[in-house]
């Protein structure tokens, strides 16, 4: 018990314990990955110690984690800002907006250049064969399928705002950023939504729609931070201020999509190209990386299985005998169960912030269910016979436990623990979308950058490491469980 | 033996009980007891309520109306754990776990009750001997022993403790004729070593007849006639209880 409190605490404080570095954020898209490295480089590079906490998925997720000081600071829009962060977008100037920030103590550094705005793009032959040139266009196109990031979708400045203003009447379905090109490509979309500075545009051909009616807003980027953010810090971040235009930002987003260069990689290109370092620290490599991510895989899923073990069983053996109580219990793990996971992660950062807490919570309250249901039924399933010889030999509650309950109900609490196990370390892989780190890392990043190299990365592992925790429990199992005791239904 | 002194010695004994399984009454107003000392058979059909008449006895069921008194102590007023320390229990079946060695299973109560090393050894050893049993048989599981080497251990595990009542259901049903006879053959050994107060619950009249020194015989729910097994077989009350003594038209279990 002690040392489960002990863990708990070591848990809670992890993440607080050393307030020295500075803790970079990013967006899961590609030029966010490219501007937080340069600003993560540029200050490794003047000794700075940088934490970085990249990928994370959607604004909502990075603000939070800027608003509850997990981050500093994080590379973000004007026209983010305005809509989603501060809701007024009838804020233009940057000055206002810079204003409004201040009463909630942010900030936004001196924009880095270029205004990467939304726009809707369909691909060459498509606007050739309809003679499309500007949104409005849209209007006489009849059907056309749609599909759009899903934070465009939904957000309030995206879809449901253009359809209004151009008047148009699609219906529109929500994909992956990245995976919308591919869509594009293969002719299954005919029109998305890309950001202006999109590396792809060039390289899928695709046309941008002119925006006639002024409908977006002006997206410029700047490192948004606490107004508490340290001049020196401030000083050296802003020396990227200014120095990326749209057409850099373009060929910088579109470098990052050669499979053979990382984002780090085209960080520190930038980084030399205007002499703001001398010279590019090596990445790690791969064997360390795949290291790296499979010990934070296995510290998120281990702890948060112990915990769910530890409580599992433990409410099992106290609810078991009370009918109501273990439905009610069931019943709360099962609906637990059907939060999807990323809402789940999504839901816990107001509490717990990002990175590896909200992660294990998450993972423990998914395991719950699995452990307790099988310790529950299976103690259920014992002959009452078995009970009432116990109760004749005089055992106490916890003697019949010990010696008679737990043993016999064991093959399927082993099962249901190696249940649990193997969720966790599928749903572990979501936990990076939240800066948890682990085997996710690679795949979002991965995805983010259209990498299917860098998916692998992560795929591969976590699919062998659920394989070997397979056969580790078959082990288990032969360990503690005499052999015509297995598999057997009491 | 004058009446009142026999009254006084009673192993365990039922007034007035009553007991209701969901919307069946399993037992009718019962009261019976059952001497110190001896054996004594409950003989009856399935659904009779003779089992339930043992297990209010060790108090794993609590009657609905009436009292029940086990070796001097009221179980409505009492320390069961203590009282069930003094008491061997064994059921056909279930008698043994499963997921336990049988020298586990035998020592069980033992070790529950913290006695010394070398005592359980000493009472093991006691125990297999009068039952017949290979040491080689404690390394295994319950399953891998034929079924009358499985009751001779429940029987062993039950007699652990020096019980003053050995609490019996069904013990030797499921055996072969001539396991069934050399078993008994060992219990009548084993009470004339350990002259143990027994009750055994038991469907088959050859079985309480070859056992018990006395009979009570039962039917839905209640109690048909009891007395020595020289007076019922003698003087059966009535065409069910003669029935049920000679077993003709006694079913199985």
């Amino acid at each position: 018990m002690k040392r489960t409190m002990l863990l708990a605490a070591l848990l809670f404080f992890a993440d607080n314990a050393s307030a020295d570095p500075v803790v970079i954020g990013s967006k899961n898209f590609a030029e966010n990955y490219i501007l937080a490295e340069a600003g993560a480089q540029l200050l490794e590079s003047r000794g700075y110690e940088v934490q970085r906490r990249f990928g994370l998925n959607g604004t909502k997720i990075v603000f939070e984690a800027l608003n509850n000081r997990t981050i500093d600071l994080y590379p973000e829009y004007t026209g983010t800002v305005t809509e989603v962060i501060l809701e007024q977008p009838e804020l233009k100037q940057f000055d206002e907006i810079q204003a409004a920030l201040a009463r909630h103590e942010l900030r936004l550094l001196a924009p880095l250049g270029f205004n990467n705005s939304y726009a809707i793009a369909v691909t060459a032959g498509f606007a050739q064969q309809l003679d499309l040139q500007n949104i409005s266009d849209l209007g006489r196109a009849g059907r056309v399928r749609v599909g759009l990031p899903h934070e465009f979708l939904n957000r309030s400045d995206g879809w449901a705002g253009l359809k209004e203003r151009y008047d148009i009447d699609q219906p529109a379905t929500g994909i992956e950023h990245s995976l919308a090109y591919e869509a594009m490509a293969s002719g299954k979309l005919d029109v998305t939504a890309v950001y202006t500075t999109d590396g792809e545009i060039l390289r899928s051909q695709l046309v941008l729609l002119h925006d006639d009616l002024g409908y977006f807003p002006q997206y410029r980027a700047a490192f948004l931070t606490h107004t508490d953010l340290p001049a020196d810090v401030a000083a050296i971040l802003e020396l990227m201020s200014g120095r990326i235009d749209d057409r850099r930002m373009q060929q910088l987003n579109l470098q990052v999509l050669d499979p053979e260069v990382s984002f780090a990689d085209v960080a520190a290109g930038f980084l030399l190209d205007e002499g703001l370092i001398e010279s590019s620290q090596a990445a790690p490599g791969l064997a360390s990386r795949l290291w790296r991510n499979t010990r934070q895989h296995l510290k998120l899923t281990g702890i948060a299985l112990a915990l769910a073990i530890v409580t599992g069983i433990g409410i099992a053996v106290l609810v078991h005998a009370h009918k109501r109580a273990a439905n009610v219990f069931l019943y709360f793990t099962g609906l637990l169960q059907t939060v999807p996971s990323i809402a789940l992660l999504a839901l816990l950062i107001p509490w717990f912030g990002i990175g590896q807490t909200p992660a294990i919570i998450a993972l423990f309250l998914y395991s719950l269910l699995p452990i307790a249901r099988s310790t529950i039924t299976a103690i259920l399933a014992i002959p009452p016979g078995y009970r009432q010889v116990a109760v004749a030999m005089a055992m106490t509650r916890r003697q019949q436990m010990h010696y008679v309950l737990l043993p016999l109900a064991m093959p399927h609490v082993i099962a249901g623990v190696r249940t649990a196990a193997v969720i966790s370390i599928g749903t572990a892989t979501l936990a990076a979308f939240i800066g948890a780190g682990g085997l996710g890392d690679p795949i979002v990043t991965g995805l983010a950058l259209n990498d299917s190299a860098m998916i692998l990365q992560g795929a591969i592992p976590a699919a062998v490491l659920a394989i070997l925790t397979e056969m580790a429990f078959g082990v288990l199992e032969r360990c503690l469980v005499a052999p015509h005791m297995r598999g057997r239904k009491n | 033996m004058p009446e009142r002194t026999v009254k006084l010695d009673q192993a365990a004994e039922l007034c007035e009980v009553t007991l209701r399984r969901g919307d069946v009454l399993a037992l009718k107003d019962v009261t019976v007891s059952f001497p110190r000392n001896l054996t004594t058979a409950i003989l009856g059909t399935s659904g009779s309520g003779k089992s339930s008449l043992v297990q209010l006895i060790i108090g794993l069921l609590e009657p609905d109306g009436g009292s029940v008194r086990t070796l001097g102590e009221d179980l409505a007023d009492c320390d069961m754990r203590h009282l069930r320390k003094r008491i061997g229990y064994a059921v056909q079946g279930v008698s043994l776990y499963p997921h336990l060695k049988v020298g586990r299973n035998i020592v069980l109560p033992a070790v529950l009750d913290n006695w010394p090393e070398q005592d359980t050894r000493a009472r093991l050893d006691e125990l297999m001997n009068i039952m017949q049993l290979r040491p080689d048989i404690l390394e295994r599981y319950p399953h891998e022993l034929s079924g009358g080497q499985q009751q001779r251990a429940g029987l062993c595990r039950a007699m652990m403790l020096r019980p003053e009542l050995l609490l019996l259901d069904e013990p030797f049903s499921g055996l072969d004729t001539m396991t069934r006879r050399s078993i008994h053959q060992e219990f009548l050994d084993l009470r004339k070593i350990e002259p143990v107060s027994t009750v055994i619950v038991t469907h088959d009249p050859q079985e309480a007849l070859a056992l018990a020194d006395r009979l009570v015989v039962m039917m839905g729910g209640t109690v048909l006639q009891s007395g020595s097994a020289e007076a019922v077989t003698g003087q059966p009350a009535s065409d069910q209880v003669r029935e049920l003594c000679t077993g003709l038209r006694a079913t199985g279990r």
